[in-house]
């Protein structure tokens, strides 16, 4: 098995070093070295270095996904909810453009779902504060919002019971 | 894409343009992330900004769905089965999205004893179906209740064979090894007196709620079922059974249905929509017309992009609801080169945007093809159409149930979507 390690240049010029199978998870990194060889770390200028310590330690838990093994999928799992615990929403965007610029499906996908994950359980006015998001509907638009839904939702999304099933 | 700039100007009709989605992600990255809420949320999303609003709708997020691999927020359940009477039945799940099919596991046949076919329902996350059962001599209904067990156990019941002992599993596909785990829920009697069961009552479901409504020619009551309590709510006007249940714009409406007066047996003509605020139901006369009527099974009606749908009764011609006229007008007639006389089957909602029409015997799915904007504006609104069905708009059905694949099925016992 080939061991080759494969360094990485962030946009603020720090090197990352990780396995040549683990960097081919990013398919834009794979064609980087394919197309040029690059002989001083492969440059990713969009990249910043605290977003791509991140993104390494993805690459470097997923290197070796298990096929048919239940229990370490569910390892997996849990080092994937337990990944993006403690980031912030801002990180979190840089991840998913991280991910995006990458093209690392599974961190992408990771990445989005905890977003979405994230808006469970809250309410209109604290997903606008949460995403810094401006109510533009003019008085018109919210009458006929409140019309179309008298019923009043106070929460959007499952808060309670139910609330995990869809997360996949 | 167009769909986002035509909803968004008729929301507002002004063109002042429209904030991101989510500040500080381009817009289709923030719609990979919104296409994963699950409809519940989603629906109650669209009032965070009028760029929210405009870029959540079914046709947006189900293409990101399909395109980036999620998998769809509706299952339709079908139980189906060969024309032999001793057959056994087959169950299955339909991603509506995909055409995908996926075979069910089914429960022993004692957990199925009573079942009464045709009658399933769902809510969010979970269906019912029907059981014919006793209590102190009389007969009443219990619902096998099945509710789709969290994902985070998924990777165990793929490993082991640990499932749990009332568990239905899907069995191939990606979706392999999903459980459903089923239990009885006791519908109670609200009316003291015996002789009224409601074994004919509607049954539909609101987000987390299961809603239930009159079943006999005495019967007005209603209750809500949250999963775990029923809550009785305010009688209906008429009494009715056999009945219509569906969702439209966020409200609950019981339409038509069959009573006996003066021991004869008679068909209700009235709609009736339960308005949350005052705690009453408004009752809408003439809603279901004795021309859309027959002695035939029970009014099948769906609500889909803001519109209800229903089916005349017995016949496969499909019918829109004109809420300014209080009229249905005539939208066109189901795969006429396959459906000749008698025709049993129903309409569905699916992912919002189309109809797909289930025959249940001999067992066929067909999709409308036409978009429904453009069915719509091709109705004519005349209700002497209806009656003499001529002059019918020229809607485009593509069958589908050999794309997806069921064997040797010739019936369809049971057809439910379920949000999940």
């Amino acid at each position: 098995m080939s061991t080759k390690k494969i360094t990485l240049l962030s946009s603020d010029n720090e090197l990352f070093t990780v396995d040549e199978e683990a960097a081919n998870q990013s398919l834009t990194i794979k064609h980087l070295i394919e197309d040029t060889e690059p002989e001083n770390g492969v440059p990713l200028p969009q990249v910043h270095s605290k977003i791509l310590a991140k993104v390494t330690e993805y690459l470097i838990k997923h290197a070796n996904e298990p096929d048919n093994d239940a229990a370490a999928k569910e390892e997996l799992k849990n080092w994937d909810d337990k990944f993006l615990e403690k980031v912030n929403h801002e990180t979190l965007f840089d991840l998913i453009l991280a991910a995006n610029y990458l093209d690392i499906k599974g961190l992408l996908d990771l990445t989005c779902q905890t977003v979405a994950d994230l808006m469970n359980g809250m309410s209109v006015v604290e997903v606008r504060k949460l995403f810094n998001i401006v109510n533009d509907f003019t008085p018109e638009d919210e009458a006929e919002v409140r019309k179309r839904r008298k019923r009043g939702t106070k929460t959007i999304g499952p808060s309670n019971d139910q609330a995990n099933q869809s997360n996949h | 894409m167009a769909t986002e700039i035509t909803e968004a100007a008729e929301v507002k009709g002004e063109t002042q343009p429209l904030q991101p989605l989510l500040p500080g992600l381009p817009d289709d990255l923030a719609l990979r992330c919104l296409a994963r809420l699950s409809n519940i949320t989603c629906a109650a999303a669209r009032a965070t900004s009028r760029s929210w609003r405009a870029a959540l709708s079914p046709t947006t997020l189900n293409a990101i769905r399909v395109s980036s691999d999620l998998p769809s927020t509706q299952l339709l359940f079908l139980s189906l089965s060969s024309t032999d009477p001793h057959s056994q039945f087959q169950w299955f799940f339909i991603d509506p999205l995909r055409y995908r099919c996926f075979p069910i596991s089914t429960p022993p046949s004692s957990s199925l004893s009573g079942l009464i076919s045709g009658r399933a329902v769902s809510k969010y996350g979970q269906f019912f179906l029907q059981l014919l059962g006793e209590v102190n001599d009389v007969s009443c209904i219990n619902l096998l209740r099945f509710s789709r067990k969290p994902s985070s156990n998924l990777s165990s019941s793929i490993g082991g064979s640990n499932s749990s002992p009332s568990a239905v599993t899907i069995q191939s596909g990606h979706l392999k090894g999903q459980e459903w785990t089923y239990d009885i829920v006791q519908v109670p009697e609200r009316e003291q007196t015996t002789a009224t069961t409601h074994l004919w009552s509607t049954y539909l479901g609101l987000g987390r709620l299961l809603f239930v409504a009159c079943g006999s020619s005495a019967s007005t009551m209603a209750m809500s079922f949250d999963g775990e309590q029923w809550k009785n709510l305010p009688h209906l006007n008429e009494p009715r059974f056999m009945a219509a249940g569906l969702t439209f714009k966020g409200q609950v409406w019981v339409v038509g249905g069959r009573r006996v007066r003066n021991s004869r047996l008679e068909m209700v003509e009235s709609g009736e929509v339960f308005m949350p605020e005052s705690q009453k139901w408004r009752l809408v006369l003439g809603m279901w017309p004795r021309h859309l009527q027959s002695l035939e099974g029970v009014p099948c009606l769906v609500a889909v992009m803001g519109r209800m749908f229903g089916l005349k009764m017995g016949s496969n011609m499909i019918v829109v609801w004109d809420e300014d006229r209080n009229a249905w007008d005539c939208l066109g007639l189901i795969g006429e080169k396959y459906v000749d006389t008698g025709f049993k089957g129903r309409i569905l909602g699916v992912e919002y945007e189309k109809i797909w029409a289930v025959i249940e015997e001999p067992f066929m799915v067909f999709e409308l093809e036409t978009s429904l904007n453009i069915a719509i504006k091709s109705v004519s609104p005349s209700e002497i159409v209806i009656q003499t069905r001529e002059n019918i708009g020229n809607l485009k059905w593509r069958r589908i149930d050999s794309e997806l694949q069921f064997g040797g099925c010739e019936r369809a016992l049971e057809c439910t979507l379920i949000e999940v």
